[in-house]
């Protein structure tokens, strides 16, 4: 029988995504590898968020984690729009 | 809760992260962040939050296909695009079915809307309607952030 997930359980889940994220983000070079490493350490807050309103009886953390992936996906935007214009301008360079 | 099916979730989620930061190809990277964001709505619903995981799936889900666009937008010009091979179906066949029985899964935990209920007679007033702005507002965002990364590039500006 697998134990019970305790707040400790969450903050280590988080933990282990954030420094993987970051590894990803600090090693890779490619745009999209970078900005998938970003997802993953907004994974992590968005648990740790979850975790806090299920054990500490908030409803609140829930909106700040909404908003936390709301920036990664306007970062996400950000990104393509700037590959976008990289990619516009060499053809039109061409 | 379920504490077999919470450990199976967090597994998975760091089981597909890993993947995901670890990967050289593209579509595999951005097909195991998918795998992640998934897991992660599981693990919301899981915790009585079954809102922040529908909203997990729509924005994170969103923000993942964006950065396979990305990958697609970034490829080098010309370049063929790879065919796919029998065991890739294979993966993908066993990964949409999964993800199909955990959205089903998910829906059927979806309680109604906890906002409370707007009186007919009161029209458009500060504070109300937050959802119906909030929801389109990162669509508008991206839609004037391609705009203006298009406009960016053109060299008579």
């Amino acid at each position: 029988m697998l134990p019970e997930p305790t707040f400790n359980s969450f903050l280590t889940i988080a933990c282990v995504l954030l420094a993987l994220g970051a590894g990803g983000l600090a090693v890779r070079r490619g745009p999209t590898t970078r900005l998938l490493a970003l997802t993953v350490m907004s994974s992590a807050a968005v648990l740790v968020f979850a975790g806090v309103d299920r054990y500490f009886g908030t409803a609140s953390a829930r909106i700040v984690a909404a908003f936390v992936l709301g920036l990664g996906f306007v970062q996400a935007a950000a990104v393509v729009a700037v590959i976008l214009a990289r990619g516009t301008r060499d053809t039109s360079e061409r | 809760m379920n504490h077999t099916l919470f450990w199976i979730l967090a597994g998975t989620l760091l089981a597909a992260s890993v993947l995901t930061v670890t990967l050289r190809r593209a579509a595999s990277a951005v097909a195991s962040a998918l795998v992640a964001t998934m897991a992660l709505a599981g693990a919301c619903v899981l915790l009585d939050a079954p809102w922040l995981g529908a909203t997990v799936v729509v924005i994170q889900g969103s923000t993942v296909l964006i950065a396979g666009l990305a990958a697609w937008f970034a490829r080098a010009p010309g370049a063929a695009i790879e065919p796919m091979s029998w065991r890739d179906i294979a993966w993908g066949s066993v990964l949409t079915t999964a993800l199909v029985i955990e959205l089903a899964w998910m829906l059927q935990r979806l309680t109604p809307a906890p906002f409370a209920p707007v009186p007919d007679d009161v029209g458009w007033t500060a504070g109300m309607h937050t959802g119906i702005v909030l929801v389109p507002l990162p669509a508008l965002i991206t839609l004037l952030l391609g705009v203006a990364g298009v406009k960016a590039s053109r060299k008579d500006l």
